[in-house]
């Protein structure tokens, strides 16, 4: 098990925050993360983001205050015929900390420049 | 949602959350459930000749690539002192996670210990590691309340029994290993230990084969 200072962020957790920042108040949620973050260019789906990756990075933003989640209304869920889905919506502290992250990678890449 | 990749990702998830906190199992299975969903309506739209066998594969390598993230997720929960007195009245879960970290150890150092000289040292490091985890099978064995290993489980008998089994096998292993370890102690009890573990072993192997079995069964159920 790793222990990280608390408030740092991994790639793929700034890249979540990132998302979560655009699509503001209507959140993101699983599988349109995994499509967004496709680390694959030609788009058939063989870089999508695992599932035990992509939660686990969804749980640790949320415990740390970073990301509000919400399941959404099951008759909308059910209008559609597919299960509910849990949207997550970035925080103040969610914005402040990738603020922080890109700062800090932006003072890197000046330091080793 | 359908496909033998979604049926794999749905016993996955199911496996490691089992014996999660109910709020947190609940929520991981949803959410696996929806993306899912989410994953072969997408692929489905998609007028790019995709065929569904692929789609399995996308779905099976996800949850592949995923595992020791779900399996890392899962102990880091567990971790917390929240669960210590839910894992004393249910020690099956525990003793069952204590058998890889045990056997691996074990292992090496039953074989290892009259070996090269520069093996001592490594034997030493995995003694320190080996013992304690030992002790901590077998006190917990000896701490949770009996009842609780009588308790019949709610779930399927067949995987309750496999789970048993599981933790047999943890306590058997500990207590066999202790006696052989422990200097003193008579030969037969070790040997008594070794062939309750044994036992267990096949029992375990055994049930495995048998829930195994039914969960090919189950897969080749699914319509494609």
């Amino acid at each position: 098990m790793v222990f990280r200072k608390r408030g740092t962020l991994l790639p793929l957790e700034r890249a979540i925050l990132d998302q979560a920042v655009q699509q503001g108040a209507a959140g993101v949620y699983g599988f349109a993360l995994a499509q967004a973050l496709d680390s694959d260019s030609d788009g058939d789906g063989r870089g999508l983001v695992a599932h035990g990756t992509l939660y686990k990075a969804l749980d640790r933003l949320r415990r740390e205050g970073y990301l509000d989640a919400e399941w959404e209304d099951a008759a909308t869920a059910a209008a559609e015929g597919r299960p509910r889905r849990r949207h997550y919506t970035v925080t103040a502290a969610g914005v402040r900390a990738l603020r922080a992250a890109a700062s800090t990678v932006t003072r890197t890449g000046e330091a080793t420049a | 949602m359908t496909g033998w990749g979604a049926s794999l990702a749905t016993w996955w998830v199911r496996r490691y959350t089992e014996t999660a906190v109910p709020a947190e199992r609940t929520d991981r299975r949803a959410e696996v459930a929806a993306d899912l969903h989410d994953h072969y309506a997408a692929a489905a739209a998609a007028a790019n000749g995709r065929s569904p066998s692929r789609v399995d594969r996308q779905v099976a390598g996800r949850v592949l690539r995923g595992a020791p993230a779900d399996l890392t997720w899962r102990l880091a929960r567990e971790a917390g002192p929240d669960r210590v007195a839910w894992h004393l009245s249910h020690p099956v879960t525990l003793l069952g996670a204590l058998v890889l970290p045990m056997v691996g150890p074990g292992v090496f150092v039953d074989s290892a210990r009259d070996g090269a000289a520069w093996l001592a040292e490594p034997v030493a490091v995995a003694e320190a590691v080996a013992l304690p985890l030992h002790a901590a099978a077998v006190a917990v064995a000896v701490v949770a309340p009996v009842r609780s290993l009588r308790r019949r489980p709610h779930r399927p008998s067949l995987v309750g029994a496999r789970r048993t089994a599981l933790a047999a096998l943890s306590v058997t292993w500990g207590l066999a290993a202790l006696w052989r370890f422990a200097p003193g102690l008579p030969g037969t009890a070790s040997t008594l230990g070794w062939a309750a573990f044994g036992l267990s072993l096949l029992g375990w192997a055994a049930l495995a084969a048998a829930a195994g079995l039914r969960q090919v069964l189950a897969l080749r159920k699914v319509p494609s």
